[in-house]
């Protein structure tokens, strides 16, 4: 409560203070949405709960088309009508049966501009139901901070402020049941607060069991995958796998959305192309559809990004050529390839999407590749291969934006359940391949780091890593004669880095144990301590067997031993 | 505390292996004359005891009272400052430290530190001896550049201090630094040496040791003396009074590698490969050093095999082994042999066999 | 305990003309000293031949003790020499105009920058180098010492090529291995001067392990001296030297001849466990294998071929043993004629 009440007086006094900008946000909003707000006797404590109408927010957003186009009804929306389906029935039993249902927690999971947040809008106000979201407050930046905090305003930190959300959301249940309009309340969760650390994450799980318990209205959580790209979101796409994981085991309900169809987002764009009546031709909006990787937010931004007029005229030589493209992209017609190419959402393939490609190692069949085009000098048998049925491997690697270490290491890992199981020649040479890829890469990030070559080394270890990264998948697809029959393969994060962790730690133990200068940690590693495990494992010495504390101890003792001396 | 701790020799007239090396020390001490020097030899041959017990006859009983320290140096390197964090052994005449611990860095260690440990005298000067000592370990792992910049502290504070080089091969140290240095080698000792000193020790501790039975453990040592002692103090504890044919203790990471060795004859698949490489982890996660268990399991391997096949093994053991250290990870180069073992067995038993 | 001495050091020539063998060289830099002109230089030759020595006593005789450190800047390859210590360092020391001289020594009006082992300075440091050499030739003199020429960036060679004909002031010289006679003569020199007695099969031996570089033989015979006392014989002088004993590396070829793989195997390990440095081995094996009658000219290059390959990867860090094992297992495939090639791949 303490804490709480020193939130409050920070709001009051930030009121008169034009740079503090957390506090200000806040109060900000709260004043703005108290005169539309159909809660104002709700108190000071709830501007938290921005009630969001999406109907009101038109007028400010005027400029950008997914916010003056939000779907008004469900006929609108481009998602799966099924996926729909799913989210109304679980808001309808809510609504019906409030008291029925054992878990009031509906989480919705989806890669980025699917509109999971929409389908949830579009919904509750199709059912007159009121909604409540939590959109955390601008963050405070360091700096920020440090002046808030002699102006005497404490800091909050987003997980702080989220806390108290749902401690709030739990404790004042009566709120809108007593509120005089009847309408069902939802609660949407858009942003889960990131979180690092051990700590911090225990906190965050804690606070959503208490949520999972105690709900009194339901709750929609909106999580975004991140999982998706790779191993590089690793740590919070964990951290997100774990708290879906909790509020799942809990009895949440969870609807997974996949991204739009192309023909969805197609359609969608050739009736905004339509309202707008801008000429943009149909391959075009095509094009658009294909490389949104159906993320329909990005479609229509980039849609709204070719059919914008061209600026006001300015004399500065780089936007005049700005202009020129843009005016190029307005025109009757637009440049085809250029724009669709250039500004299509970065094709992303998922890591694993890559490592499967390389892995599958689909070429085209035996039939087909004796008609395609013969290389001028002619290949040994023994090195010809059919053609691949995919694009190059370089492009595969760059699209997947995964580190060539970390390629090599799925592909190390995983390849030996890809060839079949007589094939021992296959993967020696592929083994042989990847060892060649760890040569090339080593070579140039650590050459390089000498002294010849004081400049330009960051070139040089780029150029390491591309190779390397080619050499290893490239080897992967052209060793492997004899792929395995095809059939439901899920792939393992590489042993090799839990190996290397344990691997530094142990290292560290080994080198705290060496008391005596009489030898190094290798001798430490092979000789001494194999064999004290013999020698104390038969003796009912102090050591205790088989535990790394054994050295330790061990030393300690000579070391008083040598002092008596 | 262990045998082999207890027994090691502290004085050069103690030794019982290398008597030669010993004295000849000895009368360098005596003509007082010191030069840089440089011990080499295979691991467990006694270099690091012949240093001690060096130590001890130039400085006298003060040499022994060590100390170890984890210092942290920042050491300027070019244009920025760099933090080395080194452990180092000293007494009041002689530092110890292992310079090859700072990685890639170790050529401003071998600059900076050494040069700032050698421009301080020692403190206690006990005996009438004007210069410290610096013994730095595993000197054949430093970089060339480090190398180099070693023997140039060499020459510079040759007054004030001298070194004393350690290492297994001394063909990777630089023969610039070798011919500023005294050359030292201490070759293994031989098995009937083990044998011998297996018995001091067995006598001191006054057990029966049948020489039958030593005799084996000196030769499955091989030719390493420390590992005969750690050996005999873990027979003696798994059964005593010994007998000749009881079985002589061996490390179980060894073991292990004789377990790996035979699934890799057994079977030649993807999927057995994969097993192996579960075990492989292990040994390295064990901090067993990969080209040691290359060798160990290359070892293995050739026991089982024909002589015409030794030789394409053993090429390609050397070959990947020579990979392993250009490279950065060795389990890829470790695995690469092991397959490449397979594959090559395979060939093998369907051309003998059909 | 005082200080130990380097005979190396002690018994370095202190004038030009006590440079042995080098005759020419002497003759033209006696010449250079006495008009007080020096062009720049570049020494090159295999080691232990007197280069650094030539530099340092030109040097000194031209400037003498008082004006040495001023006037001299010497820099060999354990100092760092990278590119920044060319901008600034070599820089700056030529920069600088040069005083007046002291009387006794010719003092000519311009410095002199040694770099000792020029041939492992980075590319770009040479490259560096040239733009101070040209602007500042009037001030300062260059000397290179380098083992190999052919290791010298090319813009320096193309520099000395550039500036002499304009001032004909570039010299470049040769340094010739050192014969058994000369050898012999510096070698009873320093043994008369020490008080060490050496039989003359101890000193063919010692000309004959340190291969023509005076250098290595003078450290050899002081390290003998320390360990043996003043009274030297041929096994002494091998000790020291690493140098392995003959029979060793008999019975290795032996081994090798014998077509048996594990006979060589027990020999590779028992040459590990003695710690003889197998690079040295490689070196011996390497000899005695080009020398032999019996071996036929493609068995040599098999086998040197894989012994060339073997000292890389040792270089490289690679296992002594495993190289060595491979090198005998290649070596007796070559010398029984079974195939090179690996059957099974």
């Amino acid at each position: 409560m303490a804490k709480r009440k020193r939130h409050v007086l920070a709001l009051e006094e930030s009121d008169d203070d034009d740079d503090d900008r957390l506090p200000l946000s806040l109060s900000s909003q709260k004043s703005s949405q108290d005169s539309r707000s159909p809660f104002e006797r709700v108190e000071e404590d709830m501007a938290f709960l921005q009630v969001d109408s999406t109907r009101d927010n038109r007028q400010d957003s005027d400029n950008l088309w997914i916010d003056k186009f939000r779907p008004a009804c469900v006929s609108d929306l481009a998602v799966h009508s099924k996926k729909v389906g799913e989210v109304r029935q679980w808001m309808e039993t809510q609504i019906d049966n409030p008291l029925g249902c054992s878990c009031k927690l509906l989480l919705i999971t989806g890669p980025a501009g699917v509109g999971k947040k929409t389908v949830v809008r579009v919904l509750a106000n199709t059912m007159n139901a009121e909604l409540c979201e939590w959109t955390a407050p601008t963050p405070v930046l360091w700096k920020e901070h440090l002046h808030n905090d002699t102006l005497g305003s404490k800091y909050s930190s987003k997980l702080k402020d989220f806390e108290t959300f749902l401690d709030k959301t739990t404790k004042f249940p009566s709120l809108p049941l007593n509120a005089p309009v009847r309408r069902m309340k939802f609660v949407l969760i858009d942003d889960v607060p990131l979180v690092n650390g051990e700590d911090k994450k225990r906190q965050l799980l804690q606070s959503l069991r208490q949520l999972l318990a105690g709900a009194k209205f339901p709750t929609i959580i909106v999580v975004t995958d991140v999982a998706d790209d790779g191993y590089r979101g690793s740590s919070m796409a964990r951290c997100m796998g774990e708290i879906v994981k909790t509020l799942e085991s809990g009895g949440a309900s969870k609807i997974a959305f996949n991204p739009i169809t192309v023909n969805a987002i197609k359609k969608v764009l050739a009736n905004l192309v339509k309202a707008k009546k801008c000429r943009v031709p149909s391959e075009m909006v095509a094009e658009i559809a294909q490389t949104a990787a159906g993320d329909i937010r990005h479609a229509i931004l980039h849609l709204q990004f070719l059919c914008l007029n061209s600026p006001k005229s300015d004399k500065s030589e780089s936007r005049r050529r700005k202009r020129q493209q843009v005016r190029g992209a307005s025109d009757d017609e637009p440049p085809k390839e250029q724009y669709g190419s250039k500004c299509g959402r970065d094709h992303i393939l998922s890591l694993f999407h890559a490592l499967g490609k390389f892995l599958h190692n689909k070429r085209v069949a035996d039939a087909e590749s004796e008609s395609g085009e013969k290389l001028s000098c002619p290949l040994q048998q023994q090195y010809q291969r059919p053609p691949l049925q995919m694009k190059d491997p370089e492009l595969v690697i760059s699209q997947s934006h995964a580190e060539a270490s970390t390629l090599v290491s799925f592909l190390h890992e995983n390849v030996p359940d890809f060839v079949d199981d007589d094939a021992i020649e296959d993967v020696a040479d592929i083994i042989q391949y990847i060892s060649d890829a760890d040569l090339v890469g080593a070579r140039f990030s650590w050459q390089s780091r000498g002294p010849l070559l004081d400049s330009g080394w960051t070139n040089a270890s780029q150029l390491g890593e591309a190779a390397a990264a080619s050499i290893a998948a490239r080897g992967v697809l052209f060793g492997n004669t004899h792929p395995a029959p095809r059939r439901w393969q899920t792939l393992r994060s590489p042993m090799l880095w839990q190996v290397e962790r344990s691997l530094s730690s142990k290292k560290r133990e080994i080198f705290a144990s060496l008391r005596d200068s009489n030898i190094g940690p290798v001798e430490q590693a092979t000789e001494y301590i194999p064999f004290l495990r013999n020698i104390s494992a038969f003796t009912r010495d102090a050591w205790k067997p088989r535990s790394p504390k054994v050295i330790t101890s061990a030393a300690d003792e000579c070391d008083e031993i040598e002092d008596d001396f | 505390m262990l045998w082999v701790d207890k027994y090691r020799p502290h004085t050069l007239d103690e030794a019982i292996v290398h008597q030669e090396q010993a004295q000849r020390l000895k009368s360098l001490i005596a003509e007082g004359d010191c030069p840089h020097l440089l011990f080499y030899g295979p691991s467990g041959a006694g270099k690091k005891t012949l240093i001690m017990a060096f130590l001890r006859e130039l400085f006298g009983a003060g040499a022994q009272q060590v100390q170890v320290e984890n210092k942290a140096w920042k050491v300027e390197a070019g244009t920025r400052k760099i933090d080395v964090e080194l452990t180092t052994v000293a007494s009041n005449y002689h530092v110890e430290l292992n310079p090859s611990d700072a990685g890639f860095q170790d050529r401003y260690v071998v600059q900076e530190i050494i040069k700032e440990m050698a421009m301080s005298r020692p403190l206690d000067l006990g005996v009438d001896i004007s210069f410290k000592v610096l013994v730095l370990n595993e000197v054949d792992r430093l970089s060339k550049e480090a190398q180099h910049s070693l023997r140039r502290t060499m020459e510079k504070y040759s007054a004030a201090c001298r070194l004393i080089l350690c290492c297994t091969s001394a063909s990777k140290v630089i023969e610039a630094v070798r011919s500023r240095c005294l050359n030292v080698r201490i070759n293994a000792p031989s098995e009937d040496e083990i044998t011998k000193v297996l018995q001091f020790v067995a006598k001191k501790e006054e057990i029966r040791l049948p020489p039958a039975f030593a005799g084996r453990i000196a030769l499955h040592s091989n030719r390493n003396l420390r590992r005969a002692i750690l050996s005999l103090e873990a027979c003696k504890v798994q059964q005593y009074p010994f007998t000749e044919n009881q079985p002589v203790q061996t490390t179980d990471w060894e073991q292990y590698i004789v377990e790996i060795a035979s699934d890799i004859v057994n079977e030649q698949s993807p999927k057995r490969l994969f097993i192996v490489r579960g075990k492989l982890y292990e040994l390295l996660v064990n901090c067993i050093p990969p080209e040691i268990v290359l060798k160990r399991l290359l070892v293995e391997l050739m026991k089982k095999l024909d002589s015409e096949l030794k030789h394409e093994v053993c090429h390609w053991a050397a070959y990947h082994e020579h990979r392993m250290q250009l490279g950065q990870k060795a389990i890829f180069h470790l695995e690469a042999f092991v397959a490449k073992f397979m594959s090559v067995y395979k060939k093998f038993l369907i051309a003998t066999f059909g | 305990m005082a200080p130990s001495q380097q005979w190396v050091e002690k018994y370095r020539p202190k004038q030009v003309k006590d440079v042995a063998h080098q005759d020419e060289v002497v003759r033209t830099l006696a010449n250079a000293l006495e008009t007080g002109n020096l062009p720049h230089l570049l020494f090159y030759g295999p080691p232990g031949t007197g280069k650094t020595s030539t530099a340092l006593a030109v040097t000194r005789e031209l400037f003498g003790p008082q004006l040495y450190k001023t006037r001299v800047l010497e820099l060999n390859a354990s100092d760092d020499r990278g590119i920044n210590v060319v901008r600034t360092k070599i820089k700056d020391f030529a920069a600088v105009a040069v005083g007046r001289g002291v009387s006794d020594y010719p003092c000519p009006p311009f410095k002199v920058i040694i770099l000792d082992e020029a041939d492992s300075m980075t590319e770009d440091a040479q490259n560096a180098l040239r733009r101070t050499m040209e602007t500042y030739s009037k001030v300062t003199r260059f000397c290179f010492i380098c083992n190999y020429i052919s290791r010298l960036c090319k813009t320096i060679i193309l520099c000395f090529r550039i500036i002499e004909p304009l001032a004909s002031r570039c010299a470049k010289f040769r340094f010739k291995s050192l014969n058994q006679d000369v050898m012999h003569g510096r070698i009873l020199h320093i043994c008369s001067e020490e008080g060490v007695q050496m039989g003359s099969e101890a000193l063919a031996t010692l000309s004959r392990v340190s291969e023509g570089d005076l250098r290595r033989a003078i450290t050899y015979l002081q390290s003998a001296t320390r360990l043996y006392g003043s009274s030297i014989t041929s096994k002494d002088i091998l000790s020291v030297s690493g140098v392995i004993p003959d029979n060793v590396i008999q019975s290795l070829l032996q081994a090798c001849t014998s077509g048996v793989f594990d006979q060589a195997q027990k020999e590779v390990t028992n040459i590990i466990a003695e710690g003889y440095p197998v690079s040295q081995i490689f070196s011996q094996v390497y000899d005695h294998v080009v020398e032999s009658p019996e071996i036929s000219d493609e068995q040599k290059a098999k086998i040197c071929q894989r012994l060339a390959e073997a000292d890389k990867c040792l270089l490289d860090g690679a296992d002594e043993s495993l190289q060595l094992m491979d090198v005998c297992s290649n070596t007796m495939r070559a010398l029984c004629n079974m195939t090179q090639e690996c059957s099974y791949v």
